[in-house]
């Protein structure tokens, strides 16, 4: 099978696919807000991706490639209906109740991630979209104007509107005392 | 890292202006637990990307891609809906009628042509055989002529006797 000029063996499937597959998750819970939704994207995407056989190789940014299919498949996810987004907490409670029983945190540290997270929902989709690949993916500008489908100063300004919209956020919640 | 080289970091990070080398020592730094307060209120917003960075899908997700997935991909096939696959069954079907209803009759025909018709039969056998024939046809014709000349007489003697008294 493996020297089939279509079918894509397992195996090279997996040395393809598999390192960039928490990537896609990340990317998937982001816009879902929900770990089986994302797990749901992610497969579908994944047996799109299976579904390619030995084109894969052929794609000029196979990670991007990759990303932008994962978005496209979530944005389906939320337009045919899935509407459950979690705005407070979107991620596992017990990720961050560990974060804060850490020494060098707290349950006032813990409150704010909260928020921080809260911060990062509330902000547009484009804007928290260049954020998590820059900030949690660490990607270059260029891959991710190639994953979103930007220009170059799209992606610069995208990025500048997020932070700045962050950091006025949380310098107001400490002025307010919250 | 020092106060002030921090200090500029912060602005260069949320004017868009750093590289990615320089957001990971902000990351690293804002781990520490002695942030000076003024820039605690980032402390959260950085912790929050780094632990982001950890999230990853279940082992049971990864388990279920394998078993999904390490068969060979299946061929796309596109089945019809099942009304359309009514309807070409029933286009097939009127096909082949038409063509039946074409070619049966053509047969049947050439069939009862060639079993009806064998003039060989009616051939005369030899040269007596058909001057009896010709006679016989001569001989029909001839008592044809006559019994028409009889039936012609006969007519004209009766417009012969309607006509006599108008004289």
């Amino acid at each position: 099978m493996g020297n089939d000029p279509i079918i894509m063996s397992w195996m090279e499937f997996r040395e393809q696919i598999w390192p960039i597959k928490d990537r896609l998750f990340r990317l998937a819970l982001r816009l879902v807000n929900d770990r089986a939704e994302a797990e749901d994207v992610v497969q579908e995407v994944m047996i799109k991706l299976w579904q390619q056989g030995r084109g894969l190789l052929d794609v000029r940014n196979l990670e991007a490639w990759c990303l932008r299919l994962t978005r496209n498949q979530a944005l389906d996810k939320l337009k045919n209906g899935y509407t459950k987004r979690r705005v407070a907490l979107p991620d596992d409670p017990d990720r961050y109740l560990a974060l804060a029983q850490r020494p060098d945190t707290n349950t006032e540290t813990d409150d704010l991630l909260r928020q921080v997270a809260a911060l990062m929902d509330a902000l547009p989709e484009n804007h928290r979209l260049v954020m998590h690949l820059r900030d949690v993916e660490d990607m270059s500008y260029q891959d991710i104007a190639d994953a979103l489908g930007m220009t170059l100063p799209q992606v610069k300004t995208n990025l500048f509107r997020a932070r700045q919209a962050l950091r006025a956020s949380l310098m107001k919640r400490i002025n307010h005392g919250l | 890292m020092d106060y002030n080289e921090v200090k500029a970091l912060l602005d260069r990070y949320f004017a868009g202006e750093t590289t990615l080398a320089e957001e990971a020592r902000l990351r690293a730094y804002f781990q520490r637990p002695d942030v000076p307060p003024e820039w605690l209120p980032y402390r959260p917003l950085f912790v929050y990307l780094a632990t982001e960075r950890e999230q990853a899908p279940s082992a049971s997700f990864d388990a279920s891609m394998d078993d999904a997935l390490s068969q060979p991909p299946l061929r796309v096939v596109w089945r019809r809906p099942a009304l359309l696959q009514r309807l070409a069954v029933a286009a097939a079907l009127v096909a082949a009628l038409a063509v039946g209803y074409a070619v049966w009759p053509v047969a049947q025909v050439e069939d009862k042509a060639v079993a009806a018709i064998d003039w060989s039969e009616y051939e005369p056998k030899d040269e007596a055989e058909a001057m009896r024939q010709i006679q016989a046809a001569l001989s029909k014709t001839a008592t044809s002529l006559q019994h028409g000349m009889r039936t012609a007489s006969e007519q004209l003697d009766q417009v012969g006797k309607l006509v006599q008294p108008l004289e």
